[in-house]
């Protein structure tokens, strides 16, 4: 990963590549590459879709080496659904094999006159622009069986949507598993929007020829990953909860708590959980001959994906997650599996981002358009709305927030303009301070690495006491950043949390690959650097504290089961970026 | 025959029907409880749990939807609903653990016991048993007992396939043998108040 491709796509001419070694951002990886290079390199004040915005596509530190985990990759630009800077990530296999091929970065800048849609090949000879306007509007399924026809098997494909194509706010980028199906996604914040701006419609990432990027201390780094991994098998979220049932396990427990937002966040918890939980969905997936277990990319050890096939035992899409399940579900009153998974695999088609666009048709349903509970409907929305791009599907397309400014709906839960995950912020109020805060919009995943009580980077807090929810989310979202770095899924943060030699193994890892001596709190102050210059992007792009707010009906309407409000104070989560 | 209130069915399964109790136990079945005990003597003296077993894998508990972070100052009341979970991944899983570091982010809804009724008596609760803690809750919780409706057990027998029935032997309504046919029939479920229903699993 000793260079940089910067192709711009819009020069005279046609597009234009060239080559830079890694400089002032050696060291760097995934959200700390794109974050640090779009804070430096755009003007916060562009325009998401124009052309000073930037797409930088960054495999992370430990990507396409032979460690355990470290298949994610970033993506990051100013998103057109928050207008702040966004980092969106995702698993299959595209980080390995950008990696191996050696890029530290791929970065899309201008944007091309004209209608022409392109195609980019990048591989160990070089990287080759090529129109092919026969791919246009063409969703990522057949795209990919398309481009397969063509590049094979042997590479690993970025695509997008005809909802990237068409610009909508929350189209997604999806990324193949070592299947070749576009199953991950870059989802968050519109970046298949920034994509499709570009013109830029696949992106086949080849390796043919190139090996597993060697460590500077080879034994050291085998051992080092051995431990690691022995650590990931042994805890029993990684080692048992996760593979057995994937991320959607945590539905029944969530609603159990009484933090399920069930039907644009009425209620607390929802009647058919049970029915959508990820224990009944593990039996279906094994009953119909699919699986409960399965990664997303080659390395991955937690496994905590799946095969969800129809009725009839065909393939329809991969585990959908808890989010998604929740999105489509309760968030809009659906129990049935069978529809959140064809959901699923229209979101992946099309290319959208599952929260927010399930959020965006619950959003729909308080407005009218269909009722709740109506999955034929929700089904409908996306075959004959979305994908055909009529009005009404483009205001969907976009987000939640733009559906119910459009149809008047009051309550529609967005932070700086993105939908929020599945967890109500008045039961769970911790939660609601990183959906407030953190420099993406609502963002779950934002205060995901569970590790600081071992980074301590906020210092030693009381965890029981309610005052320490503003450092833990510090802590949590400053944790986040760093992992979100090296390239490994947030899901090791389990093993980290509560074993410290895998806390240690992981940066045995690290010091054993670079030849670096970092420590926790070197892991701590990249995760510091990296939110900086979130933050200071997002200030220059004329981001305040007020923004740092969840929507107003968190703060005064109950919900049941608790009956509680949001009631963390405007002043303590001010105090969050105090470091 | 007719069932009497209060009967008691004993039935004898193979280990491969534990499954076919699950979504049951999921949504919460009805166990009978010492109430005014704490929820550490139901687990370990009641239900018969190791103390090692419930400290490692039983790391997440709710009472009546509030997370609970010491099972040993929690009562049981007449009526309490009880959820038992393994670890959670997750920001918010680990923010649910009992006793957990991020227990803070979810102060608000935290289980505190106001009642003080010290009065221990023979009682029910609701008791809910989620994934990894399924396959290995589920056998001693029927193996003690779960009270049901007869209603609802008919339905839950009507619903079972044919390998459950190949795999059920033995079956005792108040220590008389009766034929496994019979638990699908209207006729033995239909002047009944409650069946406490006890399995052994081969
Ligand atoms: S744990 Fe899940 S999300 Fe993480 S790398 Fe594995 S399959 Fe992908």
């Amino acid at each position: 990963m000793e260079k940089i491709a910067r192709i711009d796509m819009g020069a005279q001419g046609g597009p234009r590549v060239t080559f830079e070694p890694v400089g002032e951002y050696a060291g760097l990886g995934g959200r700390a590459t794109t974050s640090i290079m779009i804070a430096k390199e755009v003007n916060p004040l562009a325009h998401a879709l124009g052309a000073e915005n930037k797409l930088v596509i960054a495999p992370g530190m430990l990507s396409g080496s032979a460690g355990a985990m470290t298949g994610r990759l970033s993506v990051g630009c100013k998103s057109p659904l928050t207008g702040t800077i966004k980092e969106s990530n995702a698993g299959g296999q595209a980080a390995q094999v950008l990696a191996r091929i050696g890029y530290a970065a791929i970065v899309l800048e201008g944007k091309p006159e004209g209608d022409d849609l392109y195609k980019i090949i990048v591989s160990a000879e070089g990287i080759k622009v090529e129109v092919d306007n026969s791919l246009k509007l063409m969703d990522n399924y057949p795209l990919v069986e398309k481009l397969r026809a063509q590049y094979g098997d042997k590479v690993a494909y970025m695509t997008i949507g005809s909802a990237g194509e068409r610009m909508l706010y929350a189209a997604s980028i999806a990324c193949t598993d070592p299947e070749l199906r576009p199953t991950r996604h870059c989802g968050r914040g519109g970046v298949g929007a920034v994509m499709g701006s570009k013109k830029v419609k696949a992106i086949i990432l080849d390796d043919a020829g190139m090996k597993m990027r060697p460590p500077k201390y080879p034994d050291k780094f085998r051992d080092a990953n051995r431990k690691f991994v022995e650590g990931l098998r042994k805890h029993p979220v990684t080692g048992e909860g996760l593979p057995a049932y994937g991320t959607n396990v945590l539905t029944n427990v969530i609603n159990e708590a009484g933090g399920y937002p069930t039907r644009n966040f009425r209620s607390g918890t929802f009647e058919g959980a049970a029915k959508l939980s990820g224990e009944a969905q593990a039996e279906l997936e094994i009953k119909r001959g699919g699986t409960a277990t399965h990664g997303c990319h080659r390395g991955c050890v937690i496994q905590c994906s799946g095969i969800y096939n129809d009725k009839n035992g065909n393939y329809l899409t991969k585990q959908p997650e808890y989010e998604t399940v929740w999105a489509h579900g309760g968030h809009c009153g659906i129990d049935d599996l069978d529809v959140v998974a064809e959901l699923d695999f229209l979101d992946d088609n099309i290319g959208l981002d599952t929260i927010d666009m399930g959020v965006a048709i619950g959003v729909a349903m308080d407005a009218g358009i269909i009722k709740f509970g109506d999955g034929e409907g929700a089904i409908r929305l996306m075959k004959e709305e979305v994908a055909k791009g009529t009005p009404l599907g483009r205001l969907l397309g976009c987000g939640a927030e733009i559906t119910g400014k459009v149809l008047g709906v009051e309550k529609v839960p967005v932070v700086k303009g993105q939908a929020l995950p599945a967890y109500d912020p008045r039961p769970i109020q911790g939660i609601g301070v990183t959906y407030a805060t953190t420099t993406m919009g609502a963002d779950h995943t934002a205060g995901y690495a569970i590790a600081t009580n071992i980074l301590k980077s906020g210092g030693d807090v009381d965890p029981l006491k309610v005052e320490g929810q503003v450092e833990l989310s510090r802590n949590l979202q400053i944790a986040t950043a760093a992992i979100d770095s090296t390239g490994m899924c947030l899901f090791i943060a389990f093993a980290i949390l509560d074993q410290p030699e895998t806390f240690q193994a992981f940066l045995d890892m690290l010091n054993a690959f670079y030849g670096t001596e970092l420590t926790g709190d070197s892991v701590v102050e990249l995760g510091k650097k990296v939110l900086s210059a979130e933050r200071d992007f997002n200030a220059r792009a004329g981001f305040t504290k007020y923004h740092d707010r969840l929507p107003r009906f968190f703060y005064t309407d109950p919900i049941a089961p608790h009956n509680q409000v949001f009631s963390v104070s405007d002043e303590e989560m001010d105090q969050l970026y105090n470091w | 025959m007719t069932l009497q209130k209060g009967s008691t069915l004993n039935l004898t399964l193979g280990g491969e029907q534990l499954s076919a109790f699950f979504p049951l136990l999921q949504e919460g079945v009805t166990v009978p409880a010492r109430v005014g005990s704490t929820l550490a003597d139901f687990l370990g003296e009641q239900l018969l749990l190791d103390t090692d077993y419930i400290s490692s894998r039983i790391s997440t508990i709710f009472m009546n939807n509030r997370p609970v972070d010491d099972i040993k100052t929690v009562l049981l009341h007449e009526g309490s609903v009880v959820a038992l979970s393994g670890a959670m991944p997750g920001l918010v899983g680990a923010t649910m653990r009992s006793g957990g570091y991020y227990a803070a982010l979810r102060g608000g809804i935290t289980y505190t016991d106001s009642d003080i009724d010290t009065a221990i008596r023979d009682g029910i609760i609701k008791l809910k048993v989620y994934n990894l803690l399924l396959p290995e809750l589920t056998a001693p919780v029927l193996k003690r007992g779960v009270v049901f409706c007869p209603d609802d057990l008919l339905a839950f027998f009507r619903g079972q396939d044919q390998e459950f029935w190949n795999g059920c032997t033995d079956v005792l309504l108040n220590q008389s043998e009766i034929d496994p046919a019979e638990l699908r029939s209207d006729e033995l479920f239909n002047r009944l108040s409650t069946v406490t229903i006890q399995v052994k699993f081969r």
